[in-house]
């Protein structure tokens, strides 16, 4: 018989502090590894690029700015740094102190002869814990066909797993069953209020000035808050540190140029972007609307300061516009204008900081200039932004994510007056909204052993406040104008309501082998501005509206379990996720709402719950000659806005569709995607897109009745009915121009958009025949009915 | 506000791609709907409601206004019974001879035959201003295309106090202009107090002008100005959203009308339409070749 060992507590307590002893010696005995990761030929940071120790089995990536960490024990080690599509490069490096090792990667010959369509390592789908996100290459990008053949990052995008919208040029994108307002658009870490061009029909990136662009759709990380479904963060490139450069596109809709090149080589460059449309000058070549005007345009500007190996400065900017006008009968214009500075600061080898200041705006104006209806009608949203991120990598196996961010907004819902000195119209003023937006956030990402953590927390608070005018109510809701029984004035900064709470976040990736890992995750999010639109489609004209005394701040917590698996040498990337995501307190609107210039937009207002369940399956292959990818989205998404009676106030209790959930309008229970790219040589290219979807829901009438010698469709339950499925073909091919000169290369991009002409329906409308006012008629709108061929020059010197 | 047509027009401008085309929709049957329309107004000596069904949406027949000529409807003025409005088969309308007078309450309340009950709101006749001017273009250089138009000017004072609701009914030679994007209303809250100049009521194409012209040798234009209320407003905005403004992008969601009239029998069960109380006022001009 064995006896029993006996616990001795006091030789536990002994065995303790020697380990402690033991692991605190070792931890004296380690040193840093750091340092930027570039690219040899622009100096642009390689973010996501590898570093890693064969000796130890470990390894980091680098952060958005390029830089990386890695902390050791004293020794001698074989440092490996690569990155897709790079020469990697292998050093020796004895690490017997703090040692900072920045690293310039040469374009691989590989990548000469084959197209590797990544922007990271490798293996990243598997191993990283960061799950739900969605990245296209810019040279993907490039090669996507899309309308009039300009490439597009916001469209593009949608052709990714979990990623819909309302409709053929529709303005912004649906992710995971949530509305466009859920989607938080960052240039340069700057937020873009209004994402699109023309409507809706292209988006503000200019893609020869843009290095990437990521989108999350779930288990988004703790330093980014504001938005319930995503995040998009789009990164501009910083400009050529080593040689002047330039390259551009004459297409059939607009133009592009680019310039960049180093103030100081290898310490300060520069990048200046634009882009125009053009259709205007058309225009004029026709005497009936030579009058007219109808262009967009938009700037990108960035300068990079490399100061020293601590601190490094970026500035950039952006500004775009979409300019109408129709002789002196009506002008309108609208656009972005954002600017970031942002300081990065290495505190030493294991603390990285990034001090960001933005101001970004979003405005519109339109007017009718002259005569007794002249009048200007202005509104914006302001948004000012201090904040400071820091990632202290503790050792390998943790890396703590921390920071402190603070917003402040001025909205300006709407301003109306009449103009010169005999129009009709007096001065109307929405009263205008502040707000700030504190919030701080931790996270940590963990290492142990086949498990990668990912946790943490962040709190947000919301004050809505002065100086401004608040409507209050006979039953102390916002029930109808006539309600209005005063208006109550607040001071500068005099508090109206507040909103916080904590938005946990918890990613867990499980690596079962080498290439294959399932990942789960969870988070909250907290929502304090709301886009106020009624319409399909959002338009220019929409406005921001934040929490405040009568709209509360929405919610969502969203699940996501994912399996991820990648084959023969990660040439095909598989992946299957399903989510569930419930939100709470959105914003709906009641049937006719009026939400323009509306100083009681609030009656206006329900407030309903949302949820979205999809499974996502894409298998994508990222090497060969052959790229492209194929995926299928199966998902719901449903709203739910129960009515509310208060005192003898009856005309909001049947909510919408009587309380009972119902799809929302950009619902689509099948969503398929194919994409392919194929190299033939060094000259051409050929590429397909094809796309096809559930029809979202729509409303059709249940019956007609003539009111006023008009025939009035009777409807009822709102999306009940769903129009026609959509899919559609494009194509593309790029042809390189042969070109003696090593300097300066050119190429050609043929376009195909709806290649077989199918009238997607956009919408199917009911409407009364012009010519017999007794006969009704369905018709179907299609926005892009036919084959639209295009051609676009690209060049680079 | 002019604003409103040009943002249409404008939205609709990025549609120059697009294509529309009737097509075949089969929707399903459902139930059928009381319809009311009546008005009474200050310058009509008879006052009138009519009464339909709802239809399927396809079944291309004019409202049958018989159907329920056996109910009996009752209109009410201040409160109390006025009388019991007859029905009119040369017109038929349910009428009742009536000098409503400004600043007056009315409301109506229906029993069919089946039992059924149902009422409208009260609504007050509010005084509106009188059209001082009219007058009109042609215009050969319109905003928009190189065809001449024809342009229906009037001028007249809005009255002070925030508040008034107006729809302009324009009729040529005798015919109502009743085409969903013909429906003209506006509320004074930009314009309140101001006097209204060169405001352009309505306007017609060549084509009609020559078809008119043709007709009679001249065209007779009366414009209504028309006092309505703030329900009456937002009745008609939702009514030109969802015939004149409907399916496009930026259109709003289709949507039920909410008229003022509900079941006595059934709170749950849709009444539509509306029972307006208006004031008018009118002006006229002749356009002759």
């Amino acid at each position: 018989m064995f006896a029993t060992p006996k616990v001795n507590p006091l030789k536990t307590l002994w065995l303790f502090t020697v380990m402690l002893a033991l692991s605190s010696a070792a931890i004296a005995q380690k040193h840093t590894l750091s340092g930027y990761l570039k690219d040899a030929s622009n100096g642009e940071d390689l973010i996501g690029a590898a570093v890693y120790i064969p000796e130890l089995k470990t390894g980091t990536t680098a952060n958005v700015y390029g830089f990386y960490s890695l902390t050791l024990p004293a020794g001698t080690y074989t440092v490996e740094f690569s990155f897709v599509g790079f020469q990697k490069i292998t050093k020796t490096i004895v690490l017997d102190k703090d040692i900072t090792e920045s690293v310039e990667l040469e374009t691989s010959a590989e990548k000469l002869k084959e197209v590797v369509v990544s922007a990271e390592r490798e293996d990243v789908n598997v191993t990283d814990v960061q799950m739900s996100v969605e990245k296209i290459s810019m040279e993907t990008i490039q090669k996507i066909p899309q309308l009039l053949g300009e490439a597009d990052v916001v469209k593009s995008i949608q052709l990714r797993p979990g990623v819909t919208t309302v409709g053929e040029g529709a303005s912004g994108f649906n992710v995971r069953g949530g509305n466009i307002d859920q989607n938080l658009i960052l240039l340069d870490e700057a937020p873009i209020f209004n994402s699109s061009h023309l409507f809706g029909f292209f988006s503000t990136f200019n893609p020869d000035a843009i290095k990437e662009a990521q989108l999350y759709k779930g288990g988004i990380p703790a330093r980014y808050g504001g938005r319930l479904s995503s995040v998009f963060d789009v990164r501009q490139r910083d400009g050529n540190m080593k040689e002047f450069h330039g390259q551009g596109g004459l297409g059939v809709l607009f133009s592009r140029a680019t310039l960049e090149g180093p103030i100081a080589k290898d310490k300060a460059s520069f990048l200046v972007s634009g882009r125009r449309s053009y259709a205007d000058l058309f225009l004029k070549l026709n005497p009936d609307f030579k009058d007219n005007t109808a262009f967009f345009y938009d700037l990108n500007a960035k300068i990079n300061w490399r100061i020293n190996d601590k601190n490094r400065v970026y500035l950039s900017s952006y500004f775009g516009r979409d300019v109408f006008g129709f002789g002196d009968a009506f002008e309108m214009n609208w656009g972005n204008f954002s600017v970031s500075a942002r300081w990065n600061h290495l505190f030493n080898e294991k603390l990285f900081s990034n001090f960001t200041a933005f101001y970004s705006k979003y405005s519109y104006s339109l007017g009718v200039p002259e005569g007794t209806q002249a009048f200007d009608w202005k509104s914006n949203i302001e948004n000012y932004n201090l904040k400071a991120d820091f990632t202290y990598y503790l050792n390998p196996s943790n890396t703590l994510e921390f920071g402190v961010n603070g917003l402040l907004y001025n909205f300006q819902p709407g301003r109306a007056e009449g103009t010169g000195s005999n129009s009709i119209f007096n001065v109307f003023q929405v009263p205008k909204e502040h707000a700030i937006e504190p919030a701080a956030y931790i996270s940590n990402e963990q290492t142990i052993g086949r498990f990668t953590l990912k946790y943490g927390v962040r709190y947000s608070h919301f004050f809505n406040v002065g100086s401004t005018t608040v409507n209050e109510y006979r039953d102390g809701v916002p029930t109808e104008k006539s309600d209005i029984v005063r208006q109550t004035e607040y001071d500068d900064w005099e508090r109206i309501a507040d909103y916080g709470g904590f938005e946990p976040r918890l990613a867990v990736n499980y690596l079962l082998n080498d290439v294959s890992s399932v990942k789960a995750s969870y988070m909250r999010t907290r929502q304090y501005l709301h886009l106020v639109t009624n319409t399909t489609s959002a338009t220019p004209i929409d406005v921001w509206k934040p929490a405040g005394k009568y709209v509360d701040p929405a919610t969502a917590d969203q699940f996501a379990l994912g399996y991820f698996r990648n084959f023969k040498d990660n040439t095909f990337e598989f992946s299957a996720e399903a989510y569930y995501k419930q939100m709470q307190n959105l914003l709906d609107y009641r049937d006719g709402a009026e939400l323009l210039l509306n100083d009681n937009v609030e009656t206006e207002f329900l407030s309903g719950d949302g949820r979205a369940y999809g499974l996502e399956l894409m298998i994508e292959k990222r090497k060969g000659k052959f790229t492209g990818w194929i995926a299928y989205t199966l998902s719901r998404s449903e709203v739910q806005v129960k009515g509310f009676t208060v005192g003898d106030y009856t005309d909001a209790q049947d909510g919408i569709n009587n309380g009972n959930w119902y799809p929302s309008n950009w619902d689509k229970t099948h969503d398929l995607t194919l994409v392919g790219n194929y190299e033939f040589n060094e000259k051409w290219s050929v590429s397909g897109t094809f796309s096809f979807m559930t029809g979202r829901p729509i409303t059709y009438p249940e019956g007609r009745y003539v009111y006023d010698r008009k025939i009035v469709p009777n409807y009822n339950e709102r999306n009940q009915n769903r129009i026609p499925s959509f899919h559609r073909l494009d194509l593309s091919a790029i042809y390189t121009m042969p070109t003696k000169s090593k300097r300066f290369e050119s190429s050609l991009a043929f376009g195909l958009y709806n290649v077989y002409g199918r009238k997607n329906p956009y919408s199917i409308f009911v409407r009364q025949n012009e010519d017999n006012a007794v006969q009704s008629e369905a018709v179907r709108l299609a926005i892009v009915g036919i084959p639209v061929p295009s051609v676009t020059w690209n060049f680079k010197f | 506000m002019k604003a409103t047509k040009f943002l249409y027009l404008l939205f609709g401008l990025i549609l120059f791609q697009s294509c529309e085309d009737v097509v075949d929709l089969d929707l399903d049957d459902t139930e059928t709907l009381l319809v009311v329309e009546g008005e009474v107004n200050d310058i009509d000596t008879i006052q009138w409601v009519r009464l339909s069904r709802t239809t399927d949406y396809f079944e291309n027949q004019p409202p049958d206004y018989t159907v329920w000529s056996n109910a009996t409807v009752n209109l009410y003025q201040n409160n109390s019974l006025f009388g019991q409005m007859e029905f009119n088969s040369s017109t038929s309308r349910f009428e009742i001879p009536l000098d409503a007078q400004i600043g007056e309450e009315y409301y109506i309340r229906i029993d069919l035959p089946n039992g059924k009950s149902y009422q409208s709101e009260v609504e007050t006749i509010n005084s509106v201003t009188p059209i001082d001017t009219i007058w009109y273009v042609e215009n050969t250089e319109p905003d928009f295309g190189d065809e001449t138009e024809w342009e229906i000017y009037i001028e007249s004072q809005e009255a002070p106090g925030v508040g008034n609701n107006y729809q302009w009914k324009v009729f040529l030679n005798g015919e109502y202009q009743g085409e969903p994007d013909d429906l003209s209303i506006a509320e004074d809250e930009l314009v309140d107090g101001n006097y209204i100049e060169e405001f352009d009521v309505y306007t017609f194409d060549q084509e009609r002008y020559e078809e008119l012209i043709a007709q009679t040798g001249y065209i007779d234009v009366v414009v209504y100005q028309t006092s309505i209320s703030r329900l009456n407003y937002k009745f008609l905005l939702d009514l030109a959203s969802q015939t004149a403004f409907s399916g496009g992008p930026f259109s709003p969601p289709p949507a039920a009308l909410r008229g003022n009239l509900r079941s006595l029998s059934d709170e749950d069960e849709r009444v539509l339409g509306f029972f307006a109380g208006v004031a008018k006022t009118q002006a006229s001009i002749r356009i002759e070749p």
